[in-house]
């Protein structure tokens, strides 16, 4: 603890770095907002035309301009989707000048955009390793079923998926436990619907999708590679609003609206295929689950106290439930699901000192019960992660912009496991967790800028203390152009059990006495061009290193007994790359090109001889390239292209049989490999989907699509599983991922 | 722009796609070592054979390594061997040498292989016989199907540094299709498995620490009912098993796929034979004959 002292201190030194002559200046600071729905937006853009002033807002939509000249000026704000919005103000010496702003989301059915905005309209949010998503895309795109905030993160470029029916996140190298997923701030540990196929995250109750996918700076923590932060709306603040949308797997609803003192919002989203199941049961189709079905709910309710207190509660709730008799005598039983709630104030000290505190609590339950011939095998697993964290933002001058923080929890997990009525496995994992930082931001000049931070990480179960230094430099050689060079040290205290076919049975483990966090170095550079005619080229190169990795041993096949730390193999990675993307903002065509030339490695004990080996979710060459066109004022098409190097595999080099072999009557083969050397056939797809908008009635608008994934019917491999056959051959088969065009339809009405 | 939006990244792709690595390198053939010596029987035979590329026919008599020397040791506490088995090839079984007979595995010692291929080519592995271990005490003798379960109390075998590791199997002495339990009788309809597939169940490797410790220091086990294919007359065998079969059970289960490794990736099995590939392992036996009547 003497060390997050320490680190205090080191905050409140930096707090007097004000200059003598801001009394004399002048600033400036308020909320952006959507005009249409109150809602605050993150990252958009405030300048004081014709100086070098401006700010991004922060994650709750608030900006600061300090030490500005007195004078009158023009605002202009900016954000992704919304109409750009220019305002006049007049600062007075010393004035603390407070200015909201409403910006007016464009409209989908207007013609082709004036662009006025300018180079900085998005800078923030193309920061090195930063990656935004809009709901709103999201939605656009084609996809399997259901709009999924995973599935179009996928798209991007160093972020890949280990097949077409996971919706986890392989980011830069790392797997899905290397990045963290905060959900209004909280940790979500299991966010995935249907087994792993859909992310649970609603896209209707998502205002804003933001991606980290390296060199994060040090106001976030406790994962090697990335982060998604993703925040709920927060109610329409101006009218009720509703909306509902009707598809081939799930529907959803969603309803939002003001009151007094704030505002408010619900969406629910709930698998329907409940009837269809039914009707195959009764039509005597077999394999077909007596029950099945997921649903989530989103509800969030804002209290503005005052001009300078802010107050919000958000929670979530999602639910997959499976009961499925598949033989005589064998069945599953899955419930499985997610609860968390947030509890957030924001509060201005002063217009130049933010503060937000959040209390959160985070439920993981997994209960998947097996039944084999008269034999129950039961899993019974929680995490309950209770925390409290709060953050300072300062901006003394111009210059420099502090940010501090800590965030302190209790992390618990239980793991049981039964069989035969037995207890096998008992485990109960009890931490605490504190970590603080502190993040100095200093502009020099309007060329250059130099971000530095440290984060202090205690974790108790192990009585680990690690220190993650963090620094991040922006230089702007051309008006249009800004390279940006990062590092990072990241450590990672968790770690996730998990089987890429099911995720009902993922479970999170953590360091303890023997078992030391893993930890990394990541290096990126990267060079953000604005190429005009909201044009943007980006390009990044990123080498990351990952040492004391820690995993399940997979050749465990008998936990009891086994000391804790021998549960684990322990072993060494790294990842390096380059990604390019070319992204076309507005216009009657926009979308994205994004290009990824990638390595990742690892090495294990008893895999490959104890050399490095791709894992299967190494690529070579990723392309993803994704358009929307504007056929008319009501039609729009969009299409999505994606291209990868085949994934990695072991292809078997030689088998042998066992005829002694004493406890088979059977003669078992094996066989003999280099461990995941072969690659398989290259990955395309295209997705194609139309869209027509509309108002219905005079009553409603109503948004119609129509969809086909992978439209050209390519049958990519997810896997070869090898058979030994009685008359001594070894089969070969293919396990395709999605093997036809499968086509979507969905109706969406608001009002 | 747009056009080059439209024009330029199609090439991109196409570019791309013609980036594709090649294949894996070939695995070359090893030699492939098979004997298991169980304690308090005849020390038993080795199998020598080289592994076969995948896409041809599996004909061991075809890959059986003739012409070797092999021999076994009875290796001393302290380390050098104390007596060495000759192994001959058997005339008709090309690749299979076996021992004279005479010689009873002994538990808690150590025998070492080595092998001399016709090229000159060494193979050498070492097992450690798990302690014999003896049979206490059986509930019954007979079974109702889903009632109450076979339950038997052996006294433990010992194994140097470390508990007991067991195999449990159960074959059954009348595996007949009309005589399957529900389970497998459904898995059966549908003509993918033969009784051979079937007559034998056993578990992977279980660690001692699963098992309740009687006050008398034997182990108390209750037979799962998954472990019974078949009504009728059973065999239900108890093993303790050395480091080298536990190796190759951990790691062949690992290759059928029943890990956390991602679908696709196949290690290789871990083995402890020099020069080679294959397992020359010892375990320590009890058996049990049983008998399960049809539940109503």
């Amino acid at each position: 603890m003497r060390y997050l002292y320490l680190l205090f201190l080191l905050f409140l030194a930096l707090l007097p770095a004000a200059p003598a002559q801001g009394q004399q200046r002048a600033s400036l600071s308020g909320f952006v907002r959507d005009a249409a729905t109150g809602e605050t937006l993150l990252m958009a853009n405030v300048v004081l035309v014709g100086t070098q002033k401006g700010a991004a807002t922060n994650n709750a939509g608030y900006y600061s301009l300090s030490a500005v000249e007195p004078g009158a000026y023009t605002v202009a704000a900016t954000y992704l989707g919304y109409e750009d919005a220019r305002l006049q103000v007049t600062l007075a010496p010393g004035e603390n000048g407070r200015l909201d702003i409403a910006l007016q989301p464009r409209s989908v059915e207007v013609e082709e955009v004036v662009v006025s905005a300018g180079r900085r309209q998005d800078e923030e949010a193309r920061n090195i390793g930063i990656s935004q998503m809009t709901t709103a895309a999201i939605k656009q795109l084609p996809r399997v079923f259901e709009p999924d905030v995973f599935r179009s993160l996928q798209l991007l470029p160093g972020v890949k998926s280990s097949s077409d029916f996971s919706s986890g996140l392989y980011i830069r190298g790392g797997g899905p436990d290397q990045t963290l997923i905060l959900l209004d701030r909280n940790t979500v540990y299991n966010p995935s619907h249907f087994f792993g196929f859909f992310s649970s995250f609603n896209p209707d109750a998502i205002k804003d999708v933001r991606l980290f996918k390296g060199g994060y700076p040090s106001e976030y923590g406790g994962r090697l590679g990335a982060v998604v932060d993703i925040y709920n709306k927060d109610g329409n603040r101006n009218q009720v609003h509703g909306g509902a949308s009707v598809g081939l797997l799930a529907s959803r609803a969603i309803i939002e609206g003001p009151y007094r003192k704030g505002s408010w919002m619900l969406a629910a989203r709930r698998s329907t295929i409940d009837p269809l199941l039914s009707a195959l049961r009764e039509g005597g189709t077999e394999s077909i689950p007596d029950l099945f079905y997921f649903y989530d709910l989103n509800g969030k309710v804002n209290f503005d106290a005052g001009r300078n207190d802010k107050f919000s509660l958000a929670g979530y709730s999602g639910t997959d439930r499976l009961d499925f008799e598949f033989l005589e005598d064998a069945g599953v039983n899955i419930a499985l699901g997610n609860r968390t709630l947030s509890a957030n104030w924001t509060h201005l000290f002063s217009p130049r000192l933010f503060s937000n505190f959040t209390f959160t609590s985070s439920r993981y339950f997994s209960d998947p019960k097996f039944v084999f011939s008269s034999t129950k095998y039961a899993r019974t697993n929680r995490i309950y992660d209770n925390s409290a964290k709060g953050d300072l933002e300062f901006a003394p001058d111009g210059r420099h912009a502090l940010k501090g923080g800590f965030w302190a929890g209790s992390f618990t997990m239980d793991l049981e496991d039964r069989f035969d009525e037995n207890v096998t496995l008992d485990k109960r994992i009890q931490t605490t967790y504190t970590s603080a930082y502190v993040q100095d931001t200093y502009r020099p000049s309007s060329l250059l800028m130099l971000q530095g931070g440290l984060r202090l990480n205690y974790f108790s179960e192990g009585d680990f203390l690690r220190l993650e230094p963090r620094l991040s430099v922006e230089y702007r050689p051309l008006e249009r152009t800004r390279v940006q060079l990062g590092y990072g040290r990241y450590y990672q205290f968790l770690s996730l059990i998990s089987s890429e076919l099911f995720s009902a049975f993922d479970i999170w483990l953590t360091t303890d006495k023997g078992v030391p966090p893993a930890f990394g170095d990541q290096y990126v550079a990267g060079v953000k061009n604005y190429l005009g005619r909201d044009i943007n080229l980006d390009a990044e190169v990123y080498y990351r290193t990952m040492r004391d990795l820690f995993e399940l041993d997979p050749f465990l096949v008998d936990a009891a007994g086994v000391e804790y730390r021998n549960i684990f193999r322990y072993g060494i990675g790294n990842a390096y790359g380059a990604e390019f993307m070319l992204e076309k903002t507005r216009g009657r065509i926009s979308g994205f090109a994004g290009y990824t030339l990638g390595k990742t490695q690892r090495k294990f004990p008893n895999i490959n001889d104890e050399q490095f080996y791709a894992p299967k979710y190494d690529r070579t060459h990723d392309l993803n390239l994704v358009m929307n066109y504007r056929l008319a004022r009501k039609w729009r098409v969009s299409s999505v292209f994606t291209y990868a190097t085949g994934q990695a595999y072991t292809e078997p080099g030689g088998q042998f049989r066992m005829p002694d072999y004493p406890f088979a009557t059977d003669v078992p083969g094996g066989v003999i490999s280099r461990y995941n050397a072969a690659r398989l056939p290259a990955y395309h797809r295209l997705d194609l989907g139309i869209t027509k908008i509309g108002r219905l009635f005079g009553a409603a608008n109503y948004e119609f699509q129509a969809q086909v994934i992978n439209a050209y019917n390519r049958r990519n491999i997810w896997f070869y599983l090898f058979e030994f056959e009685d008359d001594n051959t070894v089969t070969r088969n293919e396990v395709p991922q999605i093997p036809v065009p499968i086509p979507n339809v969905s109706l969406t009405l608001s009002f | 722009m747009n056009r080059l939006f439209s024009f330029v990244l199609p090439a991109l792709a196409l570019a791309a796609a013609a980036c594709n690595p090649a294949g894996p390198e070939p695995v070359e053939a090893q030699y492939f070592v098979e004997s298991y010596q169980v304690a308090g029987q005849p020390l038993a035979q080795v199998r020598l054979s080289k592994t076969a590329p995948m896409n041809t026919t599996y004909d061991f008599d075809a890959l059986a390594v003739r012409g070797a020397s092999v021999q076994i040791h009875l290796m001393q506490p302290g380390g050098g061997p104390e007596q060495t088995f000759r192994l001959a090839e058997q005339p008709d079984r090309p690749g299979v040498y076996a021992p004279a007979p005479g010689h009873t595995v002994l538990p808690e010692r150590t025998y070492r292989l080595e092998i001399t291929a016709p090229g000159g080519e060494r193979l050498s592995a070492q097992t450690t016989v798990p302690g014999a271990f003896a049979l206490a005490r059986v509930r019954a003798d007979t079974v109702v199907y889903r009632g109450e379960q076979f339950e038997v109390h052996i006294t433990k075998s010992r194994s140097p540094g470390r508990d007991a590791i067991f195999v449990f199997s159960n074959m059954a002495l009348d595996p007949d299709p009309d005589n399957m339990v529900p389970f497998v009788a459904d898995l059966y309809k549908d003509g993918d498995l033969s009784i051979d597939d079937v007559r034998m169940v056993a578990t992977t490797p279980l660690n001692q620490a699963n098992y309740d410790e009687n006050p008398d220091q034997t182990l108390r086990i209750e037979m799962p009912w998954l472990m019974v294919y078949f009504y009728g007359p059973q065999r239900v065998t108890m093993n303790a098993i050395d480091d080298n079969m536990f190796d190759f059970m951990r790691s062949y289960v690992v290759q059928q796929g029943g890990s956390t490794l991602s679908p696709g990736e196949v290690p290789n099995l871990i083995d402890h034979v020099e020069g080679g590939t294959g397992v020359f392992a010892s375990y320590a036996s009890v058996t049990h004959e049983l008998y399960v009547r049809r539940d109503r």
